[in-house]
């Protein structure tokens, strides 16, 4: 279609409609160039044209749906979030009482649990106590096996790490476990490097698979007080996770009371 | 369409939409029931809405729901907020010229404002536009230049008048 006189008011509205090619485009330019007279209809529509402004939807989080949290609230419950008339503010509070005597109860059974964990832990000491000791004797059964010149050392240095072992486990159980491990780690190689030098000052050639000895014994203490923190591990974040969870049921439940009474309070200006 | 896509298109269009309805039929409260609506149904039909076209679909939503909400109502408020909330303070002459094109505006029908608002406000083209409206492309291009031509007239007229 040529573009003239006849028919340029309609390219005009596809002009500023934005519904022309490029090419036709530059074909309503040539053609308003040639005709200024025409050049001021364009300017007329461009006038009444809306220029977009911005107007916000106030309430969104009204409008926000939540899988899980559905899946969570019983149908009565949520009925009360959608309705406008205050007959379902009697429900709301029977809800709120319900969720007010949930969470106390959950801060209860979570310091109950805690102290319980609390009383154990000593206990706890003592069996990482014991089961060095336990493992003490294996090192000295090797050593007599071998070398007994080097048994007092050896004694002496494992005695040593044990007792240094204690105070830091004592810490451990204050402490969070997830710092334990890399602690353990640096604490242990050092009394490991004290028992090489003890086998080097024996200077007995034959003491050589005693150290060796020593130090698989070494490792075995390693991954025994390793399993008790694991059990520790997996007690914690059964106690974490059921707090996080609490959490969430009570962030999505304080959100939708607070759309509520958004609601109500604007219900009331009305 | 998961409950993540969903709050997104929450953020991204209940302003567009409800910019919109609240244009057409200058009651706030209704358009927030109207745009509450088009989400619930965006809601229900999350699993068979295209991805693509959430917007539209929610736009189409919208508008029928408006347009049933017209036929309820029959009566057309003329209390002017529209014009309120779109002053211009510090161009005198400009912000006359708003008021009057506003005015004019105001005087068109449901489905003329609609088709002014869907090409100017959100930039939608002739086929969007038809399929949100449930009108033939051709038909919101005849439409739409029949309202733009006699707002451009109305203009003119007026400024006849004042001047």
């Amino acid at each position: 279609m040529e573009l003239n006189k006849e028919n340029y008011e309609e390219y005009l509205l596809l002009y500023i409609d934005n519904e022309l090619s490029a090419s036709q485009k530059a074909a309503v330019d040539a053609f308003l160039a040639a005709n200024p007279n025409y050049a001021q209809d364009l300017k007329d529509l461009q006038a009444v044209q809306l220029n977009p402004e911005t107007i916000e939807y106030t309430d969104k989080t009204s409008l926000y749906r939540f899988d899980e949290m559905n899946a969570l609230l019983d149908p009565s419950f949520k009925k009360t979030l959608y309705k406008k008339n205050s007959a379902s503010a009697k429900i709301i509070g029977l809800k709120k009482t319900y969720i007010a005597y949930a969470s106390i109860a959950a801060v209860a059974l979570w310091l109950v649990v805690g102290s319980r964990q609390l009383l154990q832990e000593p206990k706890q000491v003592v069996a990482d106590g014991l089961s060095t000791a336990a493992i003490i004797p294996k090192a000295k059964d090797y050593t007599n096996n071998s070398v007994p010149s080097v048994h007092p050392v050896e004694k002496q240095m494992n005695s040593i790490a044990g007792t240094r072992n204690e105070p830091i486990k004592a810490l451990e159980t204050i402490a969070s476990t997830s710092f334990t491990e890399p602690v353990r780690y640096t604490e242990q190689i050092p009394t490991i490097e004290i028992e090489e030098k003890a086998g080097e000052i024996s200077t007995n050639p034959i003491s050589s698979p005693a150290i060796n000895s020593s130090l698989a014994a070494e490792p075995k203490q390693e991954k025994e007080s390793f399993e008790e923190i694991n059990t520790e591990d997996n007690d914690r974040v059964i106690y974490i996770s059921n707090i996080e969870l609490d959490g969430d049921k009570f962030r999505g439940i304080t959100r939708r009371l607070g759309v509520l009474f958004k609601r109500n309070k604007t219900e009331k200006n009305k | 369409m998961n409950d993540i896509a969903y709050n997104n298109a929450v953020d991204q269009y209940a302003d567009g939409v409800y910019r919109f309805i609240v244009k057409n039929i200058r009651n706030e409260e209704d358009a927030r029931d109207i745009v509450q609506t088009a989400f619930e149904k965006l809601w229900v039909n999350r699993s068979s809405v295209d991805p693509l076209k959430v917007k539209s679909y929610l736009f189409t939503i919208a508008y029928h729901q408006m347009i049933d909400h017209i036929r309820k109502e029959k009566k057309y408020s003329i209390t002017d907020n529209f014009e309120v909330a779109t002053i211009d303070p510090i161009y005198q002459p400009q912000h006359e010229l708003k008021q009057t094109i506003l005015k004019a505006i105001n005087e068109l029908n449901p489905t003329q404002k609609s088709l002014i608002l869907l090409k100017d406000y959100e930039g939608y083209n002739y086929q969007e536009i038809g399929e949100i409206m449930n009108l033939s492309e051709s038909q919101v291009k005849v439409y739409l230049h029949r309202a733009r031509l006699q707002l451009k007239d109305k203009l003119i007229h007026l400024q006849k008048v004042s001047a």
